[in-house]
């Protein structure tokens, strides 16, 4: 499967009376994004603003982060199952606006998390501060349940997303990258040499603010199965989970997946890279066993010679990692886990609530429960009520200076576990 | 199957009580942690994993857990501890002591929805379960 991915470099974003992109400059109409959130009838009202980094501003209760983009060749559109047909996707050529990111803001329950500072110590840890962000914060009709407003937040997010990435359509990109993988038997003649290597992709799937979905379908549901790796690149995998937000892939790391970016930037140079296999995460073991021994067939299958497996959250999931860890080296294929830690604020304790022999290869993304002071900033978009309340904080976040003590949990991206944040060991 | 659900979220209980087998706790998470590990050890098996959810134990009070009674062995001895369970539920209380203390959380709209969480994740164990 071959899919050009045309970049198109956005500079500034500009609330103005008509929606374009112009030399670089994403130029918004509010009134044209309103109707598109509005449509869905559980949301009352939409508030957008924009967040530029190194403003003073912090945006919490983050719930996902979205790239726009839009589908210019190829079957399909971008976000299948949500925005477009279930057309198989991942061919052709698509329009990213890259330095950009539409943000979902807003409470949905009191415990919520997730923070964006675009200015100070919380800027360098989370890869959200790099971007412009043009905010969502929807309000919901009186009355509705957790769980509805949930879906219409993640779901008016990515009509955002898809009607912005549509500025782009007619626009010339400003860098286009090609990433293509062959079929088995052509990649096996073409890179006979090379070592087969996979990509094990652990997907959260537990229930309210811990779900993932696949093509519209809740990942709770499916048997591992593969995927080419640039399916993902046009929303093939969308978030529905932010709580703890550090350890969360929120939709644009899916798009992004800098485990995918490294091993295309490898393929056909000291690696053959095959697919990505999709798996998840559920609360019930017997459905554990089963996604761990599936993924461990398909790797064998596949006559992988190595795969890289990322983790997404803390506590259960570990016992999947390492479900899928010791059955794919098993099975005679080599693997590298990639995790964070959960190693106590003054990191001596046990990292990980599972561990195995197996697991000799891992790349950490931090310690979550690093404690940082954020400092007070001039403007939030959101709320801050709540921020007592979020994994990683205390009854003492919150200090009379307005400054904030906190756990490296809260920040969104900081120990992502598909390393797309800073921080890391050696 | 024959299992039932032990928790100290009175949604759940509500939820589940005319339908499922509920050992309701009248504790805190800690103690459903610690009552699922003395059942453990008396033969229970696991079903769903103790540490579910991405609230952290300390964060969330509330706590909901599968399990279902080992088999008596052949010579009317009770069943054996299970020994993945064990594990697991050793880690998961090992896990909680980790976290910091937290002052008790008492805002009634906080407390529903952490309710509303832990049930969300129950049911998806519930869901599996019953299939």
């Amino acid at each position: 499967m071959r899919l050009e991915l045309g970049k198109i470099n956005i500079t500034d974003i500009q609330f103005a009376k008509e929606s374009k992109i112009d030399k670089g400059v994403l130029y918004i109409n509010p009134d044209d994004l309103k109707p598109v959130v509005l449509e869905d009838e559980k949301i009352k009202d939409v508030v957008f603003d924009i967040a530029k980094p190194g403003e003073s501003v912090r945006i919490t209760p983050v719930k996902d982060v979205i790239e726009p983009r839009v589908k210019v060749e190829g079957k399909g559109g971008v976000f299948p199952g949500w925005t477009s047909k279930v057309d198989t996707v991942g061919s052709g050529k698509t329009m990213a606006l890259k330095g950009m990111a539409i943000v979902t803001a807003g409470k949905i329950v009191g415990f919520q998390e997730g923070i964006i500072d675009m200015c100070g110590v919380g800027a360098q840890y989370t890869p959200f501060s790099k971007t412009l962000n043009l905010c969502m914060v929807c309000e919901p009709v009186e009355g509705l349940k957790q769980h509805d407003y949930e879906a219409a937040v993640r779901k008016a997010g990515f009509r955002v997303a898809a009607k912005v990435g549509e500025l782009a359509k007619g626009l010339e990109a400003d860098e286009t990258c090609v990433y293509e993988t062959q079929g088995i038997k052509e990649g096996i003649e073409k890179y006979p040499d090379l070592p087969r290597v996979g990509y094990v992709s652990m997907l959260q799937t537990q229930g309210l603010l811990h779900d993932t979905y696949v093509y519209g379908v809740d990942a709770k549901k499916i048997i591992p199965t593969i995927m080419s790796p640039t399916e993902a690149m046009d929303g093939a995998i969308v978030s529905g989970n932010c709580v703890s937000a550090c350890d969360k892939n929120p939709t644009y790391i899916h798009q992004n997946n800098p485990v995918i970016e490294d091993l295309f930037a490898q393929h056909g140079k000291t690696l053959n890279f095959v697919c990505q296999i999709i798996t998840n995460e559920n609360v019930y073991l017997a459905d554990k066993e089963r996604s761990s021994n599936m993924t461990a067939k398909l790797c064998r299958m596949l006559d992988l010679d190595g795969v890289i497996v990322t983790q997404e959250g803390f506590g259960n999931p570990d016992t999947d990692l390492i479900m899928n860890c010791k059955k794919i080296e098993a099975e005679g294929v080599k693997t590298v886990i990639v995790t964070d830690e959960y190693a106590g604020r003054d990191g001596k304790s046990q990292s990980l609530a599972d561990a195995d022999a197996a697991a000799d290869a891992v790349v950490t993304g931090g310690n979550a429960n690093e404690v940082v002071v954020l400092p007070k900033l001039d403007k939030v978009i959101g709320t801050l009520d709540y921020v007592n309340k979020i994994a990683g904080a205390s009854e003492d976040t919150l200090r009379p200076d307005g400054t904030l003590e906190v756990e490296l949990q809260v920040i969104t991206g900081a120990t992502n576990e598909m390393g797309f944040g800073v921080l890391s060991a050696r | 199957m024959n299992y039932y659900i032990l928790t100290n979220n009175s949604q759940a209980k509500e939820e589940f009580e005319q339908t499922h087998n509920v050992r309701f706790v009248d504790g805190k998470l800690i103690d459903v942690l610690i009552t699922a590990r003395d059942l453990i050890n008396n033969g229970a098996v696991l079903l769903s994993h103790p540490l579910y959810g991405s609230v952290k134990p300390n964060e969330t009070p509330y706590r909901s857990i599968l399990l279902r009674e080992g088999k008596p062995q052949a010579d009317g001895l009770p069943a054996p501890a299970d020994p993945e369970s064990v594990r697991l539920i050793g880690n998961a209380i090992s896990a909680f002591e980790k976290f910091i203390d937290k002052k008790e959380v008492t805002d009634p709209r906080l407390l529903d929805d952490f309710q509303v969480v832990d049930l969300s994740l129950l049911r998806s164990a519930v869901e599996s379960a019953d299939l």
